[in-house]
């Protein structure tokens, strides 16, 4: 009985004591998971409080060349919008930034969508759990669009661009300029701004090759392009400041030839640019025109026979060329003219206009005309005149070459080519204005090693790098390991 | 909290664990620029990117033994009747654990200065990416002391340190899982009657909640160089939680007399 009494006892005295122990460890474990509770919640409420006081206002750029940030002019623009942009991202927002494309364009749209005053919203939306979202951008389903892009909607229209477009690389994988900013806001400007926007015109109805390209080109700088079509006309419009004769095929007519000549002595400007392709064809309205300015433009091609000129040798129409006349702060003698019209200056009574020129070739080069040659000498490729008259100063802009202005090259050799930077600058000097980039094209840093280790520092290096440095680490290990076992 | 600091940090020297991780790293790094070199092309951004990668592997070796050897050893004993409190003893075994990561930043700044020697190009954004290393570094760290404060085993620990830096690396996915689950599933049965594009933002602000709470996306920003504040306070208050919810496992095994 008392050996049973005991062992009631003992057992009681432990039930006890566990039940003490069981409450306090649940008092200690409800405290902790409620303090860890209260102190989660306190974070979350002081990051999400942090993020809207601060809305990212201390915020540094540092990427290559501001790359993440509108410029000033940019800011301008957008501020000014008369009309509601949406910029709809046609994917899902990717989750890591560094590893897409995608990066040079996402934190770029914030900062639109910031500066925009409530006039640009930016969206990403995956067309394949919302496929709704192309019909509601193109009611009619005409369009294909493709995952991936950005579309800009401006009430009912709006404009596709692709990524790809707005990165320049060299070889494919290198990247060389970023023209996010120019693409994107040349887009909206052109869509959305309210305010007048300083007009170019170009000639139409000669079969002039397209000049998308070059659009784009003239849109970083703020200009928008207009098409002008004299043959119904008596005079070009009032506000034209600048007409673009973009490589026509044929002919113009008497009575053009005429507007363009009353346009030129009322101060009026025109770039030209020739085509070679119809070296049969006749230009006598064109040359015509020319003549009021003192320069001609043959049906002769322009040769080079310098060697250290040419890209190929065995392609002596295609050359590189250099700028004799400082019209533009591009230092630069590589030039790409292709398939240039020889380009004279008359020897006119006329002495009061000025002719200069801008572009040449080699001394070496030549001109060619079916079987006959010329003497070696430099020939024109571009031509800057100017002539006084009695409402200012005519300026003509003339290029033997369609390489600076035409889709064909400028497609292929991008809109950070030299000759597109070229074209933009004369087409500043020509308006009239400074030259300065308004929304320029952002080079990307170069990580190309410069100069290029020789193979012994290679060699050095990746002993060093790969065996030396991570043994030393590896072997200090395993000695500090022996150590040890053998105490 | 500087003795327990010291020793610990000493430690990482007097057994081959600091040399491993600080070889494995140097390999790993060594082998991108090197390569780099080679092919004439170096970007110390890609070699972070790469390193970053490979942390889930890294981190585990650093805190695996922190809190976990101390029990096994029953010197845990020693921590609970040291005259310091417990919170000073988990802070200073982090800071011993930041302090090896800081040596293994040494070792990508070394390489920044080897490629720069060379005619590399640094730019700017590069210390963007690293702040946003070391921060993501940092993170990892305070679960590995968290997982190292869990057991006695420090295989254990490795491996779930491991197992959850892994995962939480997916956070991106499971978070456009759950968008386009929630999609589907609110269209399929019209929830709410609620319109498409309706449907969609509702979809888009779950993800978006749940992205919230990982700290890759936070330093999106700073993958195409731009620094903001917000991800490294964000990343200071989970260090602050892992390490909390550290102290509070340990200070309950203290009075539970387990």
């Amino acid at each position: 009985m008392n050996i049973r009494k005991k062992i009631a006892k003992m057992y009681t005295d432990h039930l006890i004591r566990l039940s003490s122990r069981d409450e306090r460890t649940r008092a200690i474990k409800r405290y902790s998971i409620i303090s860890v509770l209260v102190v989660i919640t306190f974070l979350i409420i002081f990051n999400v409080l942090f993020s809207i006081i601060t809305d990212d206002r201390i915020r540094v750029d540092l990427s290559p060349n501001q790359m993440a940030k509108l410029t000033p002019y940019s800011k301008e623009l957008i501020s000014s919008l008369d009309q509601d942009v949406r910029i709809i991202g046609l994917f899902d927002k990717p989750n890591d930034l560094s590893q897409s494309i995608h990066q040079f364009f996402v934190p770029l749209l914030e900062d639109y969508e910031k500066n925009s005053g409530g006039k640009i919203t930016v969206e990403y939306i995956d067309p394949s759990l919302r496929p709704g979202i192309y019909l509601e951008i193109d009611p009619s389903g005409n369009e294909t669009f493709l995952p991936g892009t950005y579309v800009i909607v401006v009430g009912a229209s709006y404009r596709i661009i692709n990524p790809d477009d707005c990165i320049v690389m060299r070889n494919s994988y290198l990247p060389l300029y970023n023209n996010v900013e120019p693409m994107f806001t040349g887009t909206i400007v052109q869509m959305a701004q309210s305010k007048e926007l300083r007009k170019i015109y170009f000639l139409s109805g000669h079969r002039e090759a397209s000049h998308t390209m070059l659009d784009t080109v003239l849109s970083f700088s703020g200009f928008a392009t207009e098409e002008l079509d004299l043959y119904l006309k008596e005079s070009v419009p009032e506000d034209c400041q600048l007409i673009f004769v973009n490589a026509p095929l044929e002919d113009i007519s008497a009575k053009e030839a005429q507007i363009l000549i009353d346009y030129l002595r009322g101060g009026g400007k025109i770039i030209f640019s020739f085509d070679y392709s119809t070296s049969s064809a006749k230009f006598d309205n064109i040359n015509l025109l020319m003549a009021e300015m003192n320069v001609k433009f043959t049906n002769s091609i322009v040769a080079e026979y310098n060697s250290n000129y040419l890209f190929n040798v065995s392609e002596r129409f295609i050359f590189k060329s250099s700028i004799v006349r400082e019209f533009t702060d591009i230092k630069s003698d590589n030039l790409v003219v292709g398939y240039s019209r020889g380009l004279e200056i008359l020897d006119s009574l006329d002495t009061s206009s000025t002719v200069t020129a801008v572009i040449t070739s080699s001394p070496n080069s030549r001109l060619i005309e079916g079987e006959v040659q010329s003497e070696e000498g430099a020939r024109n490729i571009a031509l800057y005149i100017t002539k006084p008259t009695s409402n200012g100063e005519a300026k003509l802009f003339v290029m033997g070459t369609a390489y600076f202005t035409s889709d064909n090259y400028l497609s292929e050799a991008g809109i950070n080519d030299i000759n597109s930077l070229f074209i933009k600058k004369v087409t500043q000097f020509m308006y009239g204005e400074e030259q300065t980039d308004l929304v320029g094209s952002k080079p990307f840093p170069n990580y190309q090693l410069n100069p290029m280790p020789t193979i012994r520092e290679q060699s050095y290096w990746s002993v060093m790098l790969m065996s030396i440095i991570p043994l030393a680490f590896l072997l200090s290990g395993m000695i500090v390991y022996l150590k040890r076992k053998n105490k | 909290m500087i003795a327990y600091f010291r020793r610990d940090f000493i430690s990482y020297f007097k057994t081959p664990i600091g040399y491993i991780v600080l070889g494995i790293v140097a390999l790993i790094g060594g082998f991108y620029l090197a390569n780099g070199i080679g092919y004439g092309y170096v970007n110390i951004i890609e070699e972070i990117y790469f390193i970053q990668n490979t942390l889930f592997l890294v981190i585990p070796l650093i805190t695996m033994r922190l809190l976990s050897e101390e029990k096994k050893n029953g010197t845990d004993v020693l921590m609970h009747v040291s005259p310091i409190s417990l919170n000073r003893v988990v802070i200073a075994k982090y800071f011993s654990a930041l302090a090896l990561f800081s040596i293994i930043c040494c070792i990508i700044v070394f390489h920044a200065v080897v490629a720069y020697s060379i005619g590399a190009t640094i730019t700017a954004d590069t210390f963007g990416f690293f702040v946003s290393f070391f921060f993501i570094g940092s993170v990892y760290l305070s679960i590995g002391i968290l997982a190292s404060a869990l057991t006695e085993n420090q295989i254990i620990s490795a491996i779930s340190c491991l197992t959850v830096i892994f995962f939480s690396q997916f956070i991106p996915v499971l978070a456009g899982q759950i968008k386009s689950f929630t999609f589907s599933f609110m269209s399929s049965f019209n929830i709410f009657g609620l319109s498409s594009a309706n449907t969609y933002k509702i979809a888009s602000r779950l993800e978006k909640i749940i992205l919230w709470f990982d700290p890759y996306s936070k330093f999106d920003s700073y993958y195409a160089g731009i620094v903001t504040l917000s991800p490294i306070i964000f990343s200071i208050s989970i260090i602050f939680v892992f390490l909390f919810i550290t102290y509070r496992v340990i200070e309950k095994r203290r009075w539970s007399q387990k």
